[in-house]
């Protein structure tokens, strides 16, 4: 907590003592403001006056009015600024941080959970930091101030003025947490109507086909009555509650009029007094009412900053031997002896083979065989046991990161892209500008040229919700073209030639097996692996059954190549 | 969605609330009840002044005890009757447009549920469901905290007006002048308020917009090296974000500060006007009593404006809401016809049909063909070719063809939609499985299949044996989407769906895509069981599925090309044995299979 102050909070500073400033200047006016009027009122009751006083003293209201405008303006702009600049820097940070943070942290969150800590932590944080610091400096010097002016008039119409806003402030203690609880009650059972309602219509056509409208409709009004019973609840509170915030402001006025008054009639003060008082309480009612509230943006700014800690603290991935000597020699990949479990689960089983440079190695497995585990692993997307996969005759727990990467160029199954244009998700990383003429070859060379060519924009189409969609087809071979730009040591391809016909398969195959790479693909198809200097068939334990050329396979065990569609044909 | 004060009149939007109308109709006596409290609230809040100028004037300054202790009841009094009048306003508009949201919001959503499947393939589905979600609570806040607030504001300031007026006529003015003065401040400073807030809002949309994609995307940014990238996309976004927002702040501050000052201000005004007429004040019957009563005034008189701005937008809201959700209740419903038969045989028949979705492109061209109850039937041919919308049209998801179709003895027609998919089993090609349990993703919650209908459906498709085994069997539940499932299971539980109603017709969409082989052994397995002395019609990919039909239908550009058994087909050397030499080295006959 202290260095999260000192590390966000803290340089702001110029920013909170000049908010601090403008609001002393804000708070005197304010206060000035009765005091001028309690005189004019003291001069028509006595009916003693000097004229041009009067006037004097009610054009200083006036520009002291005027003044108040804009001195306000400022303490309000300078304490908010400094909120949202920390808004800001907070979530650069955050972010920054968590594209830097290691697949095992990403998996014990889940994405709506993180987002919501960089969107909805970090407002919270913001609102406290702006909204929660300027109430609570502002209630402070009115709390001090308007109080005393008040005392200097009565010390005991004082206590009774303040005792119904005390009150209030009592009861909102009581009725804000309960409110709070509905509130979130209320949310949930929105999300379940949102959620029926999202089922039901985006499965429409199945729901039709299946004349089942009914059962989807009873289910969504269980869930719209249940959110009209909350809403209800909410609005007996709320009847309750909100016109009482009115009701103790009057209450005090009710004390300062008769109580005064009598107080008056005593000549213990004036009418004037009466005026004033009446003001103050006007000025103090929504402040004092709202502390409440205000105090209850810091308990909740604090979780936040405890809920963003996690990201602040995660440890970031890197090699755990900073400063190893990078080899060149030994093969491009090399897997010793290598299991991995999640969790209970066995997913590899001492797996043992080896890449040289420029081999080409396919890979089959049923579903579940641990071929994605695998390629995570050797792009250390996953954390391998130490001492069992060795890129270019390095360990790859020694190679930092980003280097790794370089010589690993890894096309997952379901690569992603960004909500940019295509070029640009092409040199997305890159660190370097490409040509025209580099990113046509890269795109023919995965296939996808023509596509993209057919676009009205071309390459400079924008990909994602406000642009094209691209088939996961299409997705992949783009995400492909990526890596060609790369020319990694080693090229590693998940599954990424099913979604392709025949003919497009052959060709990207070919445009593979020209580059420099080595490539390791896992495929179910057999005029793929077939194409392989050698292929590796894994059990559905993650064990490898044959690791050997095509042909040898197929004639020592060709029970274990997956079945080809033309055993139908004959 | 723009804040458009131009392009519809007022006169036309607040004709669209009384679209409401109906729907408020039922609780109409809680809207009454609402509406008479209103000038009880604006009487007793402007009547407060009154009573504190006769306790100063009255009771204070002569020294009365009895006028100052009556006043003290009668402004407890007003205080009380004021709290109990507001909270019963409240509450009964409040309940009414509840129960009004509650009521729409059913209707809302049964009608899209109506609507035809031509309208849900042009819409996308989150769109629908934020009309019947947030579109809602949006006018449900608006009318409670805006149009009704806004009502109550109007008299209230009207009240305090008269009130004003009645003290003091000049003092009045002097305070009526400023209003609209400060009400167009407000009104002006707020619609810059409004479009800066529409552009942080859109701007922050597509700040979390990128960091949800980046961090779906991250182990692929992580290999691709491209953290740095991002991150610094990220921070031009955020410093977009954040000027934006300090500029809706600067506006922010003023408004506020200006709506804080404005009270002291014509306070400073009055008494100005006091002092000017300083040596009258007898003749004007100016006491202090007038004006602590009018200090009372500026206070409440420019109240009700300091949420003009907001209520003027929360109208807006309100419009908005209104629009989008009448917009989507006057959609069509599906026409449906009105013969419900109980049972059919499952014999098909096209007559000379045509049909296109739009005019220019016709899908299908003077289609004819007759399948016999009790055949199975395969219809290939490419993407495009018609297979698809000959199912839509079968089972009435499409009309507007040309031509005539037949089921049995009735014509589609004539026939109640719903009932005709009663009868007729279908199959998908994406499956779509349902949060609940897997008996409820059987059965779909139909009242007339029985738990034994559903065990025995998803025997005939070889599901039990893994349902069994299921820790809760038929009552485990199956997570969003199945992704508790293989493939091939959640394909079975979609055959099981479409047998268990007993239909007399099965549609099977046979998926293009290629899965793992344990999946596709299962898949095999089933659809066999099912081809066997049904009627039944596949849109067929794989050719062994193919070769099971009693008839195949080779469909070409909307018209039929070729038909007949496999043999036969095969043997004549036309249109489906070329398919099939190209199914046989295991191409696809979709050109666009490449799309998952």
């Amino acid at each position: 907590m202290k260095s999260f102050h000192r590390r966000f909070v803290f340089h702001l500073w110029p920013w909170y003592l000049a908010g601090f400033v403008a609001l002393i200047g804000t708070t005197y006016i304010t206060l000035e403001i009765p005091n001028l009027a309690k005189k004019i009122v003291n001069a028509v009751d006595s009916r003693n006056f000097d004229q041009a006083n009067l006037k004097h003293l009610a054009l200083v209201i006036i520009v002291l009015g005027v003044a108040q405008i804009f001195i306000r303006s400022l303490s309000r702009v300078f304490i908010f600024w400094p909120g949202r600049q920390l808004e800001m820097n907070l979530k650069n940070f955050l972010f920054g941080r968590l594209m830097r943070l290691p697949e095992s942290f990403y998996s014990q969150y889940a994405m709506g959970d993180l987002i919501s800590r960089i969107a909805n932590d970090v407002g919270h944080i913001r609102v406290f930091y702006a909204f929660g610091l300027l109430q609570f400096l502002n209630l402070g010097l009115l709390l001090v101030f308007a109080i005393s002016m008040m005392l200097k008039i009565h010390v005991m119409l004082t206590i009774v003025v303040l005792a119904p806003l005390l009150l209030m402030l009592v009861v909102s203690k009581v009725i804000m947490p309960k409110m709070h609880e509905l509130y979130n009650i209320n949310q949930a059972v929105v999300g379940n109507l949102t959620n029926r309602i999202t089922e039901a219509y985006v499965n429409v056509h199945v729901i039709k086909a299946n004349a089942a409208e009914q059962t989807f409709l009873d289910s969504a009004e269980v869930e719209n009555r249940a959110v009209y019973d909350i809403n209800i609840k909410l609005l007996k509170l709320r009847m309750f509650f909100w016109p009482l915030l009115g009701s103790t402001h009057n209450l005090s006025i009710l004390a300062v009029m008769f109580y005064g008054g009598y107080l008056v009639i005593h000549k213990q003060i004036s009418v004037g007094d009466i005026l004033a008082l009446n003001l103050y309480v006007t000025l103090l009612a929504f402040p004092l009412t709202a502390i409440g509230i205000v105090l209850g943006i810091w308990p909740r700014a604090k979780s936040s900053i405890k809920r963003i800690g996690v990201i602040d603290e995660a440890v970031e991935e890197a090699s755990f031997v900073p400063n190893a000597p990078t080899q060149t020699s030994g093969p491009v990949l090399r897997v010793h002896n290598l299991s991995f479990c999640h969790g209970e689960h066995r997913v590899l089983q001492n797996l043992s083979f080896e890449i040289r440079e420029g081999e080409r190695i396919g890979i089959f497995g049923p579903v579940g065989s641990g071929k994605s585990t695998l390629f995570n692993l050797i792009a250390r997307i996953h954390e391998p046991p130490k001492g069992t996969i060795f890129v270019c005759g390095q360990d790859v727990l020694e190679i930092p990161p980003e280097e790794l990467r370089n010589k690993v160029g890894f096309v997952e199954q379901s690569a992603q892209l960004l909500s940019m244009t295509i070029r640009e998700n092409m040199e997305l990383g890159l660190g370097r500008a490409v040509s025209d003429d580099e990113a046509k070859a890269a795109l023919v060379g995965a296939q996808i040229y023509d596509e993209i060519m057919s676009f009205p924009a071309q390459w400079h189409t924008q990909i994602g919700e406000k642009g094209v969609r691209l088939s996961g087809g299409q997705k992949q071979r783009l995400a492909l073209a990526r890596f060609f730009l790369r020319q990694p040591k080693l090229l590693i391809l998940d599954d990424i030639l099913s979604a392709v016909d025949h003919s497009t398969e052959t060709s990207l195959i070919n445009h593979i097996f020209s580059t420099k790479s080595a490539a390791l693909i896992a495929s179910h198809r057999v005029s793929a692996l077939k194409e392989c200097d050698k292929v590796i068939i894994l059990s559905s334990d993650g064990e490898i059954l044959a690791c050997d050329r095509f042909a040898t396979i197929q004639k020592m065990k060709p029970h274990l190549l997956p079945q080809e569609e033309v055993d139908d044909a004959t | 969605m723009q804040p458009n004060f131009s392009s519809k009149t007022l006169w036309q939007e607040l004709k669209g609330l009384a679209r409401l109308w109906p729907y408020l109709r039922p609780y109409r006596l809680l809207i009454v009840w609402g509406a008479l409290l209103v000038p009880i609230i604006s009487f007793l809040q402007s009547w407060r002044p009154f009573i504190m100028r006769r306790a100063v004037d009255d009771g204070i300054t002569p020294g009365n005890y009895s006028v100052l202790i009556n006043t003290a009841i009668l402004f407890s009094i007003a205080v009380i009757f004021e709290y109990g009048a507001r909270s019963a306003q409240s509450f009964f508009t409040a309940l009414a447009t509840h129960r009004m949201v509650r009521d729409l919001r059913s209707k809302l959503v049964t009608h899209v549920l109506r609507l035809p499947a031509s309208f849900h393939d042009k819409n996308m589905s989150g769109a629908l469901v934020t009309r019947s979600t947030s579109d809602f609570d949006n006018l449900n806040e608006s009318l409670n905290q805006g149009v009704l607030t806004a009502i109550i504001d109007f008299a209230v300031l009207l009240g305090c007006v008269i009130g004003m007026y009645l003290l003091d006529a000049k003092l009045a003015t002097a305070m009526v002048v400023l209003l609209p003065l400060v009400g167009w401040l407000i009104v002006t400073f707020s619609k810059m308020l409004k479009s800066l807030m529409l552009a942080t809002r859109k701007c922050l949309a597509e700040l979390n917009g990128f960091a949800q994609e980046c961090l779906f995307a991250h182990s692929t940014i992580k290999l691709l090296n491209a953290s740095g990238d991002v991150t610094k996309r990220f921070d031009n976004l955020g410093k977009n974000f954040r000027d934006l927002q300090m500029k809706s702040v600067i506006i922010d501050a003023f408004l506020f500060s200006l709506l804080d000052g404005i009270a002291a201000i014509s306070i400073g005004i009055i008494f100005w006007i006091v002092a000017v007429y300083v040596f009258e004040l007898e003749a004007n019957g100016i006491t202090a009593g007038l004006l602590i009563a009018f200090a009372q005034y500026a206070q409440q008189v420019f109240e009700p404006l300091k949420q003009l701005g907001n209520k003027v937008a929360m109208l807006q809201g309100a419009f908005t809401a209104i629009d989008r959700i009448f917009g989507l209740l006057d959609e069509r419903e599906e026409v449906s016809g009105a013969m419900a038969p109980q049972n059919l045989k499952g014999h098909v028949r096209f007559e000379d049909v045509s049909f296109a979705y739009q005019s220019d492109r016709l899908i299908l061209k003077n289609l004819s063909f007759d399948l016999p109850a009790g055949t199975s039937t395969a219809l290939v041919g490419a993407t495009g070719s018609g297979k698809s919308s000959t199912i839509k049209l079968l089972t009435k998801m499409y009309s507007g063809y040309t031509g005539r179709i037949f089921m049995d003895q009735f014509e589609l027609a004539e026939v109640d939609n719903q009932q005709l998919r009663k009868l007729i089993g279908i199959v998908p090609q994406d499956i779509a499985l349902f949060k609940g349990s897997v008996a409820f993703n059987i059965s779909l919650g139909h009242p007339d299949v029985s738990p034994d209908q559903i065990k025995e459906a998803a025997a005939l498709v070889g599901a039990d044996k893994f349902i069994e085994q299921l820790p809760q069997k038929y009552d485990s539940n199956i997570n969003e989407q199945g992704s508790n499932l293989s493939h091939g299971q959640r394909q079975l539980i979609a055959f099981a769906r479409a047998l268990a109603r007993q239909p007399s017709l099965i549609i099977l969409d046979e998926a293009t895509s290629s899965i793992d082989p344990d999946s596709e052994q299962l898949i095999q397995t089933a659809t066999e069981k099912l081809l066997k002395d049904r009627s039944v019609i596949i849109i067929a990919h794989r050719l062994s599925t193919i070769q099971r039909c009693d008839r195949i239908l080779v469909l070409q550009d909307g018209q039929i090309v070729e038909s007949g058994n496999h043999t036969e087909l095969r043997k004549a050397g036309g249109a489906y044995a070329k398919l099939q030499a190209k199914l046989a080295k295991g191409e696809s006959l979709e050109p666009d299979a490449a799309r998952t």
